[in-house]
């Protein structure tokens, strides 16, 4: 039976079972490969990746959004911080966006700011008109501020960057993190002339981030301006070629474009263009990505300005501490000292950076580097420059037309050449100077602190009743009155009303008689230009006044600068219609209240002194004043005696002095109708002292008239000091030189208007010594 | 007497078969569970939608199309919706949407800009063999954030 049953197991069910185990072990194993292999297919699509890069893709593109937006506001505005600030809030708005776009799927964004080099320190040459220059360039960083301009050197960035992290855990990607850098890199490399084709040659090479050439830059990318030194007075020089059809662009591979220019002005043969003022060039880029990058193609000039008013007279004097003059320059590189140009020759202009990229330095032997910065301020005219603009000290605003530069230039004792610097800094980052002079306005006065004085500036519809325009008190509050010009005497029933005539303005809106707009760095000026006169006269025993404004056209400017110890005055008249004047004064000084005589009697000064054109006492005329009314140099009036004078007048006691200094050409003005003095006397309200230059003097006996033409112009020039005082001695009588006082054969006081005066008579102004050097540095100087 | 042993073997036939056509069945069955092709179309179809968004916003289509100078440009959708039709294929169904993500304070939200710009209705995309659907964000030049959805659908 067993033997039965194993046979009949093996014969069928045996390879039955083992088919069905092969098949089903078969289906298994196929089915396992199978699925093994399509298993990839199975799998949910993770797009991680392509987030990821959309995200990095678009932060570099908002990099690049903000950098044009940035460079665009900046170069309009001028200014830094808003531009700055716009770039800021972008960049925040991105972030967030970004992050709420993608809030669903678990992505966390970050941002940082980095300090990467935009640019390694380098070595780079300019080739102007065949001559090499080697400009050494610092490195350039980001310095954690998210975008850096670089900017008016022939090498000029503007750059961004950021770094971008993302972690997107679910999906798997932890730790993803990219830097981002955008720039535009502009750099001038050639400058040259083609004379006899009436063209210049500018090269440039033009690279973005990584170094990669932008080769897509057509003329409409460019924007090129060259000096014009043939343009007139009120024109502004720096012209922007047109980009035309006589210009071209031609690239030459690799970022390198060659930029041919026919100048729009026509320059003609002979002009100074050709040879020397082809070297200025700005060129200014905007790629197709909206990035803006302006390059010039110098940094900067040096002069050596020469002092010659006091050293040659008074080498290494002690005395000589306030020596400091308020130089201007314009755009087409001509500086003036109080309205007299002192270049000799061609000069390099100034371009158009914003006003707070300018810096002055001057030579200083007790830095390290043999400079310190000066002070200074940018300032804009009428294009004429004959007046300040209201907003004349704005600083969120380009050098340009009717663009002034001031800036200080002190010669201390033994010192009488300083090199100046004018430079414009490279880091757009730069801030404007610190505004030093202090205004207050007050309701009749405004109050201008020079940090030396305090000028006291009458500008309240009052101000016509008082006998004086401004009056400049010290610390220790020792003052002056000065009147400015008016002219004619009122004969009333009372006397005699002086002077009859004062020049009129009235800005209805802030009810002020003088335009005193808010001061800049280191300048303060009170102007006005008018056609109106104010006139007294008596009507029903009682003085009057009426405004007429056919007569005469004045305009006047009153300058302050900080930390000097005088004031300029600059007024310019001419006559609307015949006019006959039975006097005329220019300039007033006034000395004396009524508390001071007893109060502050210090305050009080004792004593004048002329710079007198009668040799007969060696030029000055030294004398006391009175204790009441009395004349003591007059023509004509109760006296008449020696009333010659010069360059200055000057009133003083042991504790202080101030003087009126003219200039030659007012001088000439004043002696031009032949009825001038040098008018000294003590009044009979509270015995004040007083000084005046009279291009007219007044005859009690005999009123003449002096016949003004119309259209006939005068112009006076003065400047107004507060200095030391002194006394006089060896004292003597001689009625015919100084009348009912004592006279001095000597005074000490009369040693700092003699040692000043020559500053302001433009008989020995500073001059430019040798040709002004053109600066071509990089980075910044100090 | 009978022999039961050709019974026997054709029961012993009948549950091999029988276990022969269940493990076939479970076979078939486990196979048949999806179309690997189809998955991996829809796969590629969502990796095509960004890489679309990604390539217009590379070409500054969005700047172009939606704005005009600095304003959004009167009837863009028109514009959106002739260059989609020129871009893509003739089969795919299409769906686009732009928000402008507006800041409010902290607050960033998404506004939609203008209409959706398609060529089917929600109908048409349910029934579409393979659809996908991609998010990208788009900086303007007049630094607006855009987020731009895209659906897709193949007929």
């Amino acid at each position: 039976m067993m033997l039965k049953r194993v046979s009949s197991w093996k014969r069928g069910q045996i390879i039955l079972v083992m088919s069905i185990l092969l098949i089903t072990v078969i289906l298994l194993v196929s089915t396992i490969i199978y699925l093994t292999s399509t298993q990839h297919l199975f799998f949910k699509y993770n797009p991680s990746r392509e987030i990821i890069l959309s995200i990095d893709a678009d932060f570099h593109r908002a990099l690049t959004r903000i950098l044009a937006n940035t460079t665009a506001l900046y170069s309009e505005w001028a200014e830094i911080d808003g531009p700055r600030r716009n770039a800021n809030i972008t960049f925040s708005y991105w972030v967030l966006s970004t992050q709420a776009a993608y809030a669903g799927k678990g992505l966390n964004i970050e941002t940082q700011w980095i300090d990467e080099p935009i640019q390694e320190s380098r070595t780079m040459e300019l080739v102007v008109g065949g001559s090499k220059k080697n400009l050494s360039y610092p490195e350039r960083r980001l310095q954690d501020r998210l975008l850096k301009l670089f900017w008016y050197r022939p090498n000029s960035i503007s750059a961004i960057g950021a770094d971008i992290s993302i972690d997107a855990t679910d999906q798997g990607v932890i730790g993803w993190r990219a830097t981002h850098i955008v720039l535009l890199n502009l750099t001038i490399t050639s400058i040259r002339v083609e004379k006899n084709e009436g063209s210049v040659y500018v090269d440039v090479v033009v690279l973005r981030e990584n170094g990669f050439p932008v080769n897509d830059l057509h003329k409409t990318n460019f924007e090129i301006y060259l000096f014009n030194p043939d343009a007139p007075q009120g024109v502004y020089p720096w012209i922007r070629e047109k980009m035309d059809n006589q210009d071209q662009v031609v690239y030459n591979g690799d970022g390198s474009y060659t930029i041919r220019l026919v100048p729009d002005f026509n320059p003609g043969k002979n002009s100074p263009f050709w040879t020397f003022y082809y070297q200025f060039v700005i060129v200014r880029v905007k790629d197709s990505r909206g990035i803006i990058v302006e390059a010039y193609s110098y940094a900067g000039m040096e002069y050596i300005i020469q002092e010659n008013a006091i050293e040659p007279y008074y080498p290494n004097n002690p005395l000589k501490t306030d020596e400091t003059y308020l130089f201007e320059l314009l755009p087409n590189g001509t500086i003036f000292w109080f309205g007299w140009p002192i270049n000799p020759g061609n000069s390099p202009p100034i371009p158009m950076p914003p006003v707070k990229q300018v810096r002055v330095y001057i030579n200083d032997t007790s830095t390290p580097t043999g400079f310190r910065e000066a002070s200074y301020q940018a300032e804009r005219w009428t294009p004429d420059y004959k007046l300040p603009l209201f907003n004349y000290a704005e600083w969120r605003r380009r050098l340009g037309e009717g663009s002034k530069l001031a800036f200080l230039v002190d010669y201390p004792p033994g010192v009488y050449q300083r090199k100046v610097r004018i430079v414009w800094a490279e880091d757009c980052d730069a801030t404007p100077p610190d505004y030093m002079v202090d205004i207050e306005y007050g309701e009749d006065e405004v109050r201008i602190n020079n940090k030396v004085y305090t000028m006291k500036l009458k500008v309240g519809p009052g101000s016509y009743e008082l006998d004086y325009s401004l009056s400049i008190v010290n610390g220790d509050r020792r003052h002056t009155e000065y009147a400015l010009f008016g002219y004619d005497v009122l004969r009333f029933s009372g006397g005699y009303w002086f002077p009859k005539r004062l020049p009129y303005y009235m800005n209805m809106s802030s009810g002020r008689t003088w335009e005193v707009p808010k001061p800049g760095p280191i300048r303060m000026y009170a102007f006005r230009n008018s056609t109106q006169v104010y006139e007294t006269f008596e009507r029903g025993g009682q003085l009057t006044h009426t405004i007429i404004d056919d007569e005469l056209l004045h305009t006047e400017i009153i300058s302050v600068a900080y930390d000097v110890n005088y004031f300029t005055w600059t007024f310019s008249g001419t006559w609307l219609r015949n006019t006959n004047l039975n006097y005329s004064t220019y300039i007033t000084m006034i000395n004396g209240n009524d508390t001071d005589s007893s109060v502050f009697p210090t305050n009080r000064v004792r004593w004048g002194s002329v710079y007198s054109t009668n040799n007969k006492y060696k030029k000055y005329i030294n004398g006391s004043f009175a204790s009441a009314n009395r004349q003591h140099r007059s023509y004509d009036l109760n006296i008449n005696n020696d009333a010659s004078y010069s360059y200055f007048l000057t009133m003083y006691n042991q504790y202080f002095g101030t003087s009126i200094f003219l200039t030659k050409e007012t001088l000439r003005s004043l002696t031009s109708d032949g009825r001038d003095q040098g008018w000294i006397w003590t009044s009979a309200d509270y015995a004040r002292r007083v000084m005046s230059y009279d291009s007219i003097y007044f005859n009690l006996n005999n009123i003449f008239n002096i016949r003004k033409n119309k259209g006939d112009t005068f112009l006076i020039k003065a400047a107004g000091m507060i200095h030391s005082g002194g006394s006089p001695r060896d004292s003597f009588s001689d009625s015919v030189t100084w009348a009912n006082g004592d006279q001095y054969r000597v005074s000490d006081a009369v040693k700092i208007p003699d040692m000043y005066y020559r500053m302001f008579t433009g008989e020995n102004n500073p001059t430019i010594i040798g040709v002004p050097e053109i600066l071509y540095y990089a980075g910044d100087w100090i | 007497m009978i022999d039961d042993r050709g019974q026997m073997r054709t029961v012993e036939a009948l549950l091999a078969s029988g276990i022969i056509a269940v493990a076939m069945w479970s076979m078939i069955n486990l196979t048949k569970t999806s179309d690997p092709y189809s998955a991996k179309a829809r796969n590629e179809l969502e990796k095509y939608c960004y890489d679309f968004l990604m390539s217009l916003a590379e070409r500054e289509v969005f700047d172009r199309v939606v704005f005009n100078s600095t304003r959004v440009r009167t009837g863009w959708e028109g514009l959106m919706k002739n260059l989609l039709n020129s871009l893509l294929p003739a089969n795919i169904l299409y769906n686009m949407t732009v928000f402008n993500m507006t800041q409010t304070g902290e607050t960033v939200m998404e506004v939609p800009l203008g209409e959706s710009i398609s060529n089917a209705s929600q109908g048409d995309f349910s029934m579409a063999k393979e659809a996908a659907a991609a998010d990208i964000t788009y900086t303007t030049r007049n630094r607006w954030v855009l987020k731009i959805h895209l659906e897709v659908g193949r007929g």
